[in-house]
């Protein structure tokens, strides 16, 4: 019993490295503004959420918006914000150009689920933001994501970010967190 | 202060007065104090109970549906010893207690309750220290108040800008429904500027916006659109940007809602609704409007959709703003018809838009240089459109107000906008 314990933590253990890798490894080509290369890891049904925040009544864990979104993106609309910073294009795409320094900060992963190569994952990010001559602004969240498996690879296919602040202080939210 | 050389025609604000502190404390003093201010949706507070919490200038308001039926506007405080009755975004309540003393007002603000009575003097009397009730006046599923008890009614105050909201809004028989909650966000730039951003220019379409334009959000860009600008007097504004084509067409909205449409209101009403790629527009001081048509977001497979919301830009600063945006759609509307027109606005007037990211970096942009010792002795330029004429006629429809016909809507609105402003500000209006 004591080795497959061990054995079983073993698993657990190199399957939240792997996540964790894959995440360090997105946040660093989102804070390089490599929006192309970070678009390899989407699953092509990937759909991203940012629900509004709202304080209610009820004594409980923070809510969030039935319905109302901050940001709502799949596959082919990130394609569009690719192609909005293409050469072409990105000098006159003023959100972004010039870009602003951000920096993600990714703990507290937790993968709850691993069943037939979809993964449930949770996730806090701390997210830096800093534009000319300004002190840094900061936001955090919490991150549930579905990965799944493709091959030897992990590709995201479902991101929902709830932010902790229910005003939004950075100065947009054209990023991804 | 002063308003500028041409104190007459307002082409001309001196930016120093835009941004001054004092004239910011006049602003809540005089203007949104006595203006009537957009605060909430009927949809968002459907049931008797629910309420809302809201921003009046730098008040904070509870909108309720009483348990009659009316709605409410009450200020958030404790009329006892100043304690915020709700804390939270929203809710339903058969009550309101304060956490304080215990002081409890029903849903129409009356006192109905002090605990330890007998501890206060017999003369004190309930029936005077209910909640500070602001006026209210609903108009097409918006909720209104106002502070000023003398002031015009609603409707006075709205004037010829009913025609265009009835129009606009009217034109569907079932209402509409607030989609979620309100959106929000902060910015560094004044609230003047950013509603004259939103609500009234156009003329940084092809410049601002070239990137979406360029991204097919508006389609091809081949049509050849004409302007047409209204000023209704109060400071209240629309522009309708319409394509060229003989028949009366909702671009955007599906068939059976265009039908709809094309049975609601006058002759007149109809011209002005129909056609449109984008009508936008300000009730003064600071609700903005606008219905456009998305050729695309992104997504292939959603066609080419129109979208409606109201834009609130609360003042938080002199240089802060705060953002409201609701989202609205048809009542009426298929359930994934009104999720697609919800998304196209995130995805383009939302936070996380292709278009409202590059307007905040222009309003923050703005704000950053236009503040410092010599830029505050210039100005803002405001020429556009100053040399056309105003007709009150168009195609044989005979329209309210002041209408200016250009390709493009110009800089007609904010001058209008600015002279109603510096009308009610006792400071500004003493300069001319």
């Amino acid at each position: 019993m004591t080795v497959i314990d061990s054995q079983g933590a073993l698993a657990n253990l190199a399957k939240l490295a792997r996540v964790e890798a894959a995440y360090r490894h997105e946040a660093a080509l989102l804070d390089a503004n490599r929006l192309a290369a970070w678009y390899e890891w989407l699953h092509d049904d990937f759909r991203y959420e940012v629900p509004i925040p709202l304080t209610s009544e009820q004594y409980g864990e923070p809510r969030y918006s039935e319905r109302g979104l901050l940001a709502v993106e799949s596959k082919p609309t990130i394609a569009l914000w690719i192609k909005r910073l293409s050469e072409g294009l990105v000098r006159s795409a003023y959100a972004e150009n010039p870009p602003v320094r951000t920096r993600r900060f990714i703990t507290n992963v937790r993968v709850h689920s691993d069943k037939a190569g979809v993964l449930q994952v949770s996730s806090y990010v701390l997210l830096g933001w800093n534009p000319r001559g300004e002190p840094p602004t900061f936001a955090t969240g919490e991150r549930r994501d579905v990965l799944v498996e493709h091959g030897d690879r992990l590709l995201l296919k479902e991101r929902r970010v709830l932010l902790d602040s229910d005003v939004v202080h950075l100065g947009h939210l054209r990023i991804v967190f | 202060m002063n308003t500028g050389r041409h104190r007459s025609d307002f082409r001309r604000i001196r930016r120093g007065d835009i941004f001054d502190p004092l004239v910011f404390r006049e602003e809540l003093r005089h203007l949104f104090r006595d203006s009537w201010l957009f605060v909430a949706h009927e949809s968002e507070i459907v049931e008797s109970g629910d309420y809302v919490v809201r921003r009046m200038g730098d008040d904070e308001v509870i909108v309720c549906r009483s348990r009659g039926g009316a709605v409410r506007v009450l200020l958030n405080s404790c009329a006892h010893r100043g304690t915020q009755l709700c804390r939270a975004d929203r809710g339903s309540a058969t009550n309101f207690r304060c956490m304080y003393h215990g002081w409890v007002y029903d849903t129409d603000g009356n006192l109905r309750g002090i605990r330890h009575r007998r501890l206060f003097p017999p003369e004190v009397d309930p029936a005077q220290h209910g909640l500070a009730a602001a006026r209210v006046a609903t108009y097409q599923g918006l909720v209104f108040a106002t502070w000023n008890t003398d002031g015009p009614d609603f409707t006075d105050w709205l004037g010829d800008m009913a025609f265009y909201l009835d129009a606009l809004l009217g034109k569907s028989a079932s209402g509409w429904v607030s989609v979620g909650d309100p959106l929000r966000w902060r910015t560094r730039c004044n609230w003047k500027l950013s509603v004259e951003n939103f609500g009234m220019d156009s003329l940084h379409l092809d410049s601002l916006h070239a990137n979406p334009i360029k991204l097919g959000v508006f389609g091809p860009g081949d049509a050849k659109p004409t302007s047409y600008t209204v000023t209704t007097g109060g400071g209240h504004g629309v522009t309708a940007t319409k394509i060229p084509v003989d028949d009366e067409t909702y671009p955007g909205y599906p068939t059976e809602l265009a039908a709809e449409f094309s049975q609601r209101g006058t002759t007149a009403q109809r011209w002005f609704a129909a056609n449109n790629i984008a009508c936008k527009g300000n009730l003064f001081p600071n609700l903005s409007f606008i219905e456009l048509v998305h050729d695309t977001t992104g997504d292939p497979d959603v066609p080419p959709i129109a979208a409606f919301m109201l834009r609130l830009a609360q003042p938080v600063g002199p240089t802060d703003t705060e953002i409201w945006m609701w989202i609205l759609v048809p009542r009426s509307a298929d359930p994934v018809w009104q999720r697609w027109s919800q998304e196209s606005l995130v995805r383009t007037l939302g936070v996380s838009g292709t278009f409202e990211p590059d307007d905040l970096a222009n309003a923050v942009s703005v704000s950053a240089v236009s503040t410092g010792a010599r830029a505050s002795d210039g100005e803002f330029l405001m020429f556009g459109g100053a040399h056309v004429q105003p007709t009150t006629e168009v195609n044989g429809h005979r329209l309210p107000g002041q209408v200016h016909i250009a390709p493009l809507n110009t800089e007609v609105l904010q001058r209008e906008f600015f002279r109603e402003w510096a009308r009610r500000l006792p400071a500004i209006a003493g300069q001319r």
